[in-house]
């Protein structure tokens, strides 16, 4: 899966998660530009993403990751 | 020895002079002779015993931990029972980790807690009008027990989790576990922070220090011009809130929240500018609290080294663990997949506020004022999402509108200072009594005695008006330039310093008169001296 890929399916997962079909996330994009995006939701979001690609963050990776980037850069690593 | 004694200032030249002399050469040996010399003298040996004990348990756990780590390129016998057989390997590691961290806490609980059952009881027998009386058990906690206890835990789970390796020089562990900057009231750091800098000598760097000065100073205003002579009103009415009412205690919770920032924060500008000067940058603690638009952004500029600690040690963990997820697919099943899906986390809340309550003490009167209420307020928030949504939806209000967002600050403001009249307060009866009291519609304060009898004169009422105008200008200038985010943290190692974002770009000049401006307000209207006792900072007590 390359990274264009990964963006496509994130893509569908944080719409999901976030109600919001027009959501579109890129490198840049932090909790902070996707409204809802809280400490709350982030565990849910992070569950969501582990089932969609079949993955495990670790807890350090959770804590640390602070934008999407990273998000994917870590699903890239994993898969 | 406080913060803001003579002594304390003299130590602090002494350390910082020493610390850039001989090249450098001596810097970590200055920072631990000068961290375990304040602890001697604001706790005693005593203290320094037991954080040293801490630091050496945590020390000696992580490098168990890390001896107890597969070695790269050895293949794992597997369910072997031999040395080197990685679930064996994995059982002692979390073994130690597991008693390293419970000694922690049980040091925590024996000095903090001890009273809690009698406390629990008293607060029970009072709301319901009944008598209890217990014996206190006096047993003096550790100088900053509370704050050390919380970084070393860290620290260890840190380890455990591999985000981290183990220290293996205990000079520079030393530093980090008793450093006289961060051990009486926070922030609670993590060890990267201080230990990033401990690895290389830093140099003498005039620009800095002179930014390190201007932000002490800056804590040094807020702690003894502003939040002492709110102090005077709010000691004033607490002292006797049973022969004021209305205005009067309205006033009071107004003060009293004003003054745990001015008192607090002052605290952090201080520390913060002492560790610049020492080219450390400690975590920062607040931003702009009152300029929240909700109780939960509040907790996020609010203390935020303690929030995150129990956001990223405690609440995400457990949420992430098979309970709660299966909560959370019992949810979705149950409310909806939008609300469902809040079950888990409502319930974490609970228990992280509960915690973060006690933590600041066995009295309820903090587990309810810094803990149930604002776990009440979130909850709320949570399940009444919907129907706000469908609020805005329907007045087409815009969430940006300037004076909505300064009614919903005036709201925080109005809640949290609830959560303070708790916090301040001696019992839970005397908290409900206050706001009994706030009811009666007396508008006393209004009236020409009614403010000048509360203990202060009218030009230092005129100093307490100009000094909050001055902390409202500073705080607006540094929220042009903060970072809150709501996920991940900010690296604030990253961001310009307190004095570059206030001067930007005027240099050592600007940073110098800047500093000895506030020094000299500091000096003539400062609430200090021989004469005076300025109280302790609210959290040391902690």
């Amino acid at each position: 899966m390359n990274r264009a890929e990964v963006y496509e399916k994130l893509n569908e997962v944080f719409r999901e998660e976030f109600d919001d079909e027009t959501l579109t996330v890129e490198d840049a994009t932090t909790a902070s530009d996707v409204d809802g995006w809280d400490s709350l939701e982030h565990i849910d979001l992070i569950a969501a993403v582990e089932d969609a690609f079949s993955v495990h963050f670790t807890m350090p990776e959770v804590t640390k990751m602070k934008n999407v980037g990273e998000m994917v850069d870590l699903i890239l690593q994993k898969l | 020895m406080t913060y803001t004694s003579y002594g304390f200032a003299f130590l602090t030249a002494a350390a910082l002079i020493l610390f850039y002399a001989c090249g450098g050469r001596f810097q970590k040996q200055v920072l631990l002779i000068t961290s375990a010399v304040f602890i001697v003298l604001a706790g005693g040996i005593y203290s320094l015993f037991f954080i040293l004990l801490s630091a050496g348990i945590s020390f000696l756990g992580a490098l168990f931990m890390e001896k107890a780590e597969q070695p790269k390129g050895i293949e794992p016998a597997k369910g072997t029972g031999h040395a080197g057989d990685p679930e064996l390997l994995w059982k002692k590691r979390k073994t130690v980790f597991v008693l390293a961290v419970c000694m922690q806490l049980l040091m925590l609980a024996v000095f903090k807690y001890l009273n809690f059952p009698n406390y629990t009881k008293l607060a029970f027998a009072e709301l319901t009008g009944r008598e209890f009386a217990f014996e206190e058990i006096a047993l003096t906690a550790p100088l900053g027990i509370s704050f050390y206890a919380l970084m070393q835990i860290s620290y260890l789970t840190d380890v455990y989790w591999n985000s981290r390796t183990a220290e293996h020089s205990f000079l520079r562990y030393g530093i980090f576990s008793a450093l006289f900057l961060h051990i009486v009231q926070g922030p609670v750091d993590r060890y990267g922070t201080v230990s990033n800098r401990l690895s290389e000598r830093i140099p003498l760097d005039l620009t800095r220090i002179s930014a390190g000065l201007f932000r002490l100073s800056w804590g040094l205003f807020k702690k003894l011009v502003i939040s002492e002579r709110l102090a005077v009103f709010v000691n004033t009415i607490y002292g006797d809130t049973l022969s004021y009412s209305g205005s009067y205690l309205v006033f009071a919770a107004i003060c009293y929240a004003l003054q745990l920032y001015t008192d607090f924060s002052g605290c952090m500008d201080l520390v913060l500018g002492i560790g610049e000067m020492f080219g450390l940058r400690l975590s920062e603690n607040f931003k702009q609290p009152f300029f929240s638009r909700s109780d939960a952004e509040f907790w996020r500029r609010w203390h935020v080294s303690l929030g995150n600690w129990f956001r990223d040690y405690l609440m995400y963990p457990m949420l992430r663990t098979k309970t709660f997820r299966n909560l959370g697919n019992f949810g979705k099943r149950v409310f909806g997949k939008k609300q469902g899906k809040k079950l888990p986390v409502c319930l974490s809340l609970l228990i992280v506020w509960s915690l973060l309550g006690l933590w600041h003490g066995g009295m309820w009167t903090f587990i309810i004022g810094s803990g149930l209420l604002h776990c009440m307020y979130m909850i709320l928030a949570q399940i009444f999402e919907p129907a706000f949504d469908g609020f805005y939806r329907v007045t087409g209000l815009n969430r940006e509108n300037p004076v909505w967002k300064a009614f919903q600050m005036l709201r925080t403001f109005v809640l949290v200072s609830i959560g303070f009249v708790f916090f301040r307060s001696d019992s839970l009866t005397m908290a409900f009594d206050i706001f009994r009291g706030m009811g009666s519609g007396d508008m006393g304060l209004f009236g020409g005695e009614g403010f000048l009898s509360l203990g202060m004169s009218v030009p230092d009422a005129i100093v307490l008006v100009l000094g909050l105008l001055l902390l409202f200008v500073i705080s607006w200038k540094l929220e042009k330039t903060e970072m809150v985010t709501t996920v991940g943290g900010t690296d604030d190692a990253k961001m310009p310093c307190f004095a570059e974002r206030l001067l930007s770009g005027r240099g050592t000049k600007a940073y110098l008169t800047a500093a000895l401006l506030l020094l000299f307000c500091v000096l003539i209207f400062g609430f200090y001296g021989q004469g005076y006792d300025a109280s302790a900072f609210i959290y040391s007590q902690f």
